[in-house]
Formats: C-alpha cells, structure tokens, sequence
C-alpha cells in the first residue's frame, strides 16, 4: 500500500477535524476524494503531507504510512521525497523563486542537490511532457491560469514522486484552463502510473478517471466506493449536501417517469449508449 | 511584459556582469548618500547608471520606474525646504510671485541627486540581474542557501505586489471600479485595492509556505544550482574599475 491511514483523529483550531479515519490506497490507483466545504478533505491531505503536526498546531491520534514513512512524525521536507502535492490556487503554489518557468520547475531539485546536468535534463523532460517546453523563459505569472497550474504540476512532477495529491487543482480555473489540467493529469497517469489523490467538488472529473471515491462530512469517511456506484447514488449525495450531476438527476426522473429501467447514469456517453441499445 | 521593480530578461553585456560588479556600484550608492556634500557626484554617479541601463536594454522600464517613484519625492522635497524652509535661511528668490529660500533649493537638490544615484542604482541591479543567478552568486560567495534564498525572496516582493494588485484591479474594474480622472480621483480609486491586495498576500504566504516546504526547502545537506555563476577575468576587472572609479568619486565628493 502506498498510503495506509488507521483510526487517525485530528484536532486543530479548537475542535476535531478528522475523526476516525481508515483508509488505503494502493499503488497506481487514482483515488477521489469529495465532500462538501469544510468536511475535512484539505485536512486530511494536510496530515497525508505532514503540514499537520508540523506547521500547523494539532493533536494527533492514530496512524498515517506513506510510502512506509510515519506521516504523523515525519517532515513535509521528508515526505516531499515521496509525495507531490498541488492545491487549487495556482498563484501561491509558484515560490516566486524564478524568474522563469524552468528556473521556478528547477527549484526542488535545487534543494535536494540534484547534479546540474541531471537537473537541467529532468527540467527539460518535465516541461516537453506538459507541453510548457516553448514558453520556458517566461515568468509563470505571465502566464493563464491552467498554464500557472501546469507549472505548480511540473514543479512537483520534476521531484519524481510517487504520490501526487491533487487538492481542487480545478477550483480556480475557467473551462479551458481546466480542460487543459486534467488532460496532463489523464497524460500522466497513462504515461507514469502515479498513485493519484484527486480532491474534487466536481464530480464530473472524477467519473472517467476515479476507480474509486471517498465522501467526507463532518470530518468522517461516509461512504467509499466504485466512482460509478457512489456517483449514481443521487439520493445519498442529495442527503449529505452535494448535488448529483445533471445526467444523473435526468436518468433518475426519466426512471421516475418509467421511460428509463437502469440505474443512474453518471455519464453522457455511457447514457446515451444505453439508451440506443435499449431502443 | 515588463513588470514594475522585477527582472528584465536581455542578452547584454550588463545582464551578463557578475552581480558582485552590480553590488559594487550598490554599495557606493549608500556610501555617496551619506558623505556627498555636492549634488554633482551623485549626479555623475546617477549619469554613469542611466548609461549603464541603455546599454542594458532596460532604459524605458528603467526611467519610468525611475520617475515615479522620483518626481513625489522630489516635489515634496522642494515644496518642504524651498517653501517652508525648516533650515531656514536669509537668501530667497520669487518665482509667479512666490517666495523660495535659496538654501532649502539647494539643500532639495543635494538629496533628490543622492536619491536618484541609490534609487537608480537599485533599479539598474533588480531590473539587469537575475534572481535565480544572484542566489548562484551568493552560494559561490559562501552565503548560506536559505539566506540566499530569502534575500532573493525579499527582491520579489514589490513586483509580486504590483502583479496581485494589477489583478485586484482589472477584477474591480469589471465591477465597475472608475479609474480616470484627475489624479484625487485616481487616489480614491486605489483606496479600495489595498485591503483585497494586502489580506490576500498574507493569506497567499501560508500557501505559498507549504509549496516551499512540500518542495524541500526545509531539506537538510547539499544544495546544487540551476547556473553556475563564475566571477570570470572581465568580471573581476569591472570589479576592481567600479571600485576604483567609485572610491575616486567617493573622495570627490567629501
């Protein structure tokens, strides 16, 4: 197991922010996690990347393995050795160290005393693989919001790690800039196999990619399991504050209407083909 | 684009000089402050800078940035010494009827040259020197990587503060925020912009703390670079020149 979290409770800020979590993540699986605001899924990351206890005051209870690292007790320094993390914001996660986008990529390796021959080549990889080669020697603030998040993803990316979490890598970014995020995340899950952690309201990007999802409420895993079986569940994320996606609410009233004998659907396509076979 | 108070990426000989060559003429910047008792070293000093930001490519951003951040201080310096004359003074001349100290024109003149030589100078190394090789340099020079990188961090706060508020405003602006007119009406206008571009970069600190941490910069042991910045012979020479002309120009001055 890459990630492996047992009964861990978090308090922070005065109250319990986790409470009881148990979960695993194998190698390679790409993994959503959900809920809605405030249910706890950026604290989990947090623990998962060691932020909690290390720069943020908390009291901790059970236990989180990374990669075979103590989450609980290691450094984020440390366990950025393994794990890669992106947040939403793409304009605080760029230090500000580099005037340029391959000076911004080549600054973790700086810190880990990768060999300058080795950096420069693993910098041009990184940003070819992206497709950031050609604006390299510009400065990543000059650049859209989806191309800033591809340069927080090549930032990290270039470390080579094993686990990359992706907290609401969409959340502040128009449809284009969001198109072109999740292809590179779609690129580089084929291309690499990254065990991926996908945080998302939106649960339209994680149907395709998510085998499986976890829903957080109040600090607590509610619910886990296949993105299709969780997703179609409209009744379930309708109770605990979330809003099933379009195509699943039109299956369901057309199911209501008794034009439609499946279950809900969660996607276009695989709705429409089924719709024609049944026709 | 050019970004207020930030690097401008060029191929010249002056992006080429080592930073140790530019914190040079830094240096003696300072020095001319305080001990110039004439505003013509400051003068010469602030000329040989402006040369250097043509041959730098860098002169439009350069003197731009320059005038505005020279022309209020040097209005109000006039405005205080000539007119209110706190040095006092016998001698005064009358201008559309106005009466000014002759003394407090002088003394206006002695600091704006002394603040156009270090402000300039300051301009000329943020505007020609790269911040990822001057943290190189400084590594070279024996400074801790961490120090390096805070000094260098420091460098990009104004012109990370000019990008944030240029957002700020472009999204005010879509609001409906009115930005023209006369210059009271431009200051009302930029009231507003403070409080969303200063809570924001103090809330974008802690994010960006945690990228920095998840990226190692807490890593302890070797730090490597991503150039490799030589005090090479040319450099070493305009080091040694920039000392000495300066110096002279220091003695000059006293």
């Amino acid at each position: 197991m890459m990630i492996e979290i047992k009964d861990y409770s978090l308090w922070a800020g005065g109250k319990k922010v986790l409470d009881g979590i148990n979960l695993s993540v194998r190698e390679g699986e790409f993994l959503a996690i959900t809920g809605p605001t405030g249910s706890g899924k950026t604290e989990l990351c947090y623990s998962i990347i060691g932020i909690y206890p290390n720069m943020l005051p908390c009291r901790q209870k059970g236990k989180i393995k990374v990669c075979g690292m103590d989450a609980t007790k290691a450094k984020p320094a440390e366990l950025a050795m393994h794990v890669a993390y992106v947040f939403q914001n793409p304009i605080s996660q760029l230090t500000g160290y580099g005037m340029s986008v391959e000076e911004e990529v080549a600054f973790g390796l700086e810190n880990r005393g990768v060999e300058r021959e080795e950096m420069k080549e693993r910098v041009e990889r990184v940003l070819k693989t992206l497709g950031l080669w050609e604006v390299r020697k510009n400065s990543p603030f000059e650049l859209s919001g989806g191309q800033q998040q591809k340069v927080a993803l090549a930032s990290v990316l270039v470390l080579e790690p094993k686990v990359l979490i992706l907290d609401e890598p969409t959340g502040h970014l128009d449809s284009y800039g969001t198109r072109m995020v999740l292809e590179t995340v779609d690129k580089l899950r084929e291309e690499h196999n990254i065990t991926t952690i996908f945080v998302s309201h939106k649960f339209k990007e994680m149907v395709k990619r998510a085998e499986r999802v976890v829903v957080m409420l109040d600090g607590r895993i509610i619910r886990e399991g296949k993105t299709r079986d969780v997703l179609s569940d409209a009744e379930f994320l309708r109770k605990n504050g979330m809003i099933p996606l379009p195509i699943t609410e039109l299956s369901e009233k057309l199911r209501e209407e008794k034009r439609w004998k499946g279950r809900n659907a969660v996607d276009v396509e695989g709705f429409v083909a089924r719709w024609r076979e049944r026709r | 684009m050019a970004v207020f108070a930030s690097f401008v990426e060029k191929e010249t000989v002056i992006h080429r000089t080592h930073p140790a060559v530019k914190i040079v003429w830094l240096f003696f910047a300072f020095v001319l402050f305080f001990v110039s008792k004439t505003p013509f070293v400051p003068l010469v000093f602030f000329l040989f800078v402006v040369v250097f930001a043509f041959a730098g490519k860098v002169a439009g951003i350069f003197l731009k940035s320059l005038l505005i951040f020279i022309l209020p201080i040097g209005i109000s310096l006039l405005i205080m010494h000539a007119y209110f004359a706190p040095l006092g003074g016998e001698e005064t001349v009358e201008f559309f009827g106005v009466k000014f100290y002759v003394q407090g024109i002088e003394f206006s003149f002695l600091m704006l040259s002394k603040i156009c030589a270090l402000v300039s100078s300051f301009f000329l190394f943020i505007f020609t020197t790269n911040p990822a090789k001057l943290s190189s340099a400084f590594a070279r020079f024996g400074m801790p990587y961490k120090l390096g990188f805070f000094l260098n961090a420091g460098l990009q706060i104004i012109p990370l503060m000019y990008i944030k508020a240029n957002k700020v405003l472009e999204a005010q602006m879509a609001r409906g925020l009115k930005v023209k007119g006369s210059l009271v009406d431009r200051f009302r206008a930029y009231i507003p912009l403070l409080g969303p571009v200063i809570i924001g970069s103090v809330v974008e600190t802690f994010e960006r703390a945690i990228a920095l941490e998840v990226r190692g910069l807490s890593i302890e042991g070797k730090k490597t670079h991503y150039y490799v910045v030589e005090l090479g012979m040319a450099d070493k020479a305009l080091f040694i020149l920039s000392v000495l002309l300066n110096a002279g120009l220091v003695v000059m001055a006293l």
